[in-house]
């Protein structure tokens, strides 16, 4: 059964179904939110947030859409609302919405800047330094699944932005992890 | 792009706490006890309001429709059958002037505002009442 059906049935009366989603959804929820605040307590609060304000607002999922992408639109804003409380800015403060990335004419991808790495640790501890846009972009791409398309709808911006933050956020990983380049 | 993804994947992340399942659902049934029972309240104020609306409205259409004649209209359609169909458009015409519409046009309201209500008021019960998460 797909998620829209799982929300349909719900909405229709099966207590069972809602469940079920926060069943399916609860690792990578509680994944993506820890990735970005990176504490324990704090990622397991705001993962429960993300699922109050999903069944709050279920009635106006749009059932045509994809409910991921809705769920994990939630997760950003809730990440957004703890980093501005924490008086973090969750943008690169560089950031030029619109601009495209002027990027070297090779840039190196993930596997190249690991190998380049001691171990996964490092990589870690490097992501953990970029900024929540760029770090965001990296791991709903590369480890979530998404498309550009799809995370432009999470974070309710373009798809040139998101492949800009993208580009931008390889060229300052490979910094973070080889400042003397 | 493939390999990409399996860098990512093996980033370190955290297992999810055991009862993390269970205090959201906790706390969604909660919320969902506190939604039902103001939905209750509400839905018991407008049903109680569409049925005092809907009693003397019907009083009224009742009244309206035996000083108009038509129960004695309609009555002719089982006395009198073949004289109405015979000219069935006059009597259709009639029938339909004597018929309080404004009237019949309020108690079909009071009566969808009592179905709504009641559906309302049964899902919400059946949460307050009967549900046990």
């Amino acid at each position: 059964m797909n998620d829209q059906e799982l929300v349909s049935d719900y909405l229709r009366g099966d207590e069972k179904a809602f469940p079920e989603l926060v069943k399916r959804y609860i690792q990578p929820i509680h994944n993506f939110v820890f990735s970005s605040v990176r504490d324990a307590g704090q990622a397991e609060d705001i993962t429960q947030e993300v699922f109050i304000k999903a069944w709050t607002h279920l009635r106006r999922f749009d059932l045509t859409k994809s409910f991921k992408v809705w769920l994990y639109a939630i997760a950003k804003n809730c990440i957004f609302d703890y980093l501005r409380k924490k008086k973090i800015v969750p943008f690169s403060a560089l950031e030029q919405e619109d601009q495209v990335f002027e990027i070297p004419a090779r840039e190196p991808g993930p596997d190249e800047i690991l190998r380049q790495t001691d171990s996964w640790k490092t990589l870690d501890n490097a992501m953990g330094k970029l900024p929540f846009d760029s770090r965001e972009v990296l791991i709903l791409y590369y480890r979530d699944g998404f498309n550009f398309r799809e995370i432009a709808e999470i974070f309710k911006t373009s798809v040139n932005t998101i492949k800009s933050r993208h580009l931008r956020a390889m060229a300052q990983l490979r910094k973070i992890l080889h400042p003397n380049r | 792009m493939d390999s990409h993804k399996n860098i990512f994947s093996k980033l370190p992340t955290p297992q999810v706490p055991r009862d993390l399942f269970g205090k959201i659902m906790a706390k969604i049934s909660v919320k969902q006890r506190r939604r039902a029972l103001w939905e209750f309240v509400v839905s018991s104020a407008v049903f109680l309001a569409a049925l005092a609306f809907f009693i003397p409205v019907m009083a009224a259409v009742h009244d309206s429709m035996t000083q108009s004649g038509s129960y004695q209209y309609a009555g002719l359609v089982f006395t009198n059958f073949s004289e109405v169909m015979s000219s069935w458009q006059d009597f259709a015409a009639s029938f339909f002037e004597s018929l309080p519409l404004l009237g019949i046009a309020a108690i079909l309201v009071s009566v969808f505002m009592l179905l709504g209500s009641l559906r309302y008021i049964s899902r919400d019960a059946k949460i307050l009442f009967f549900h046990h998460s």
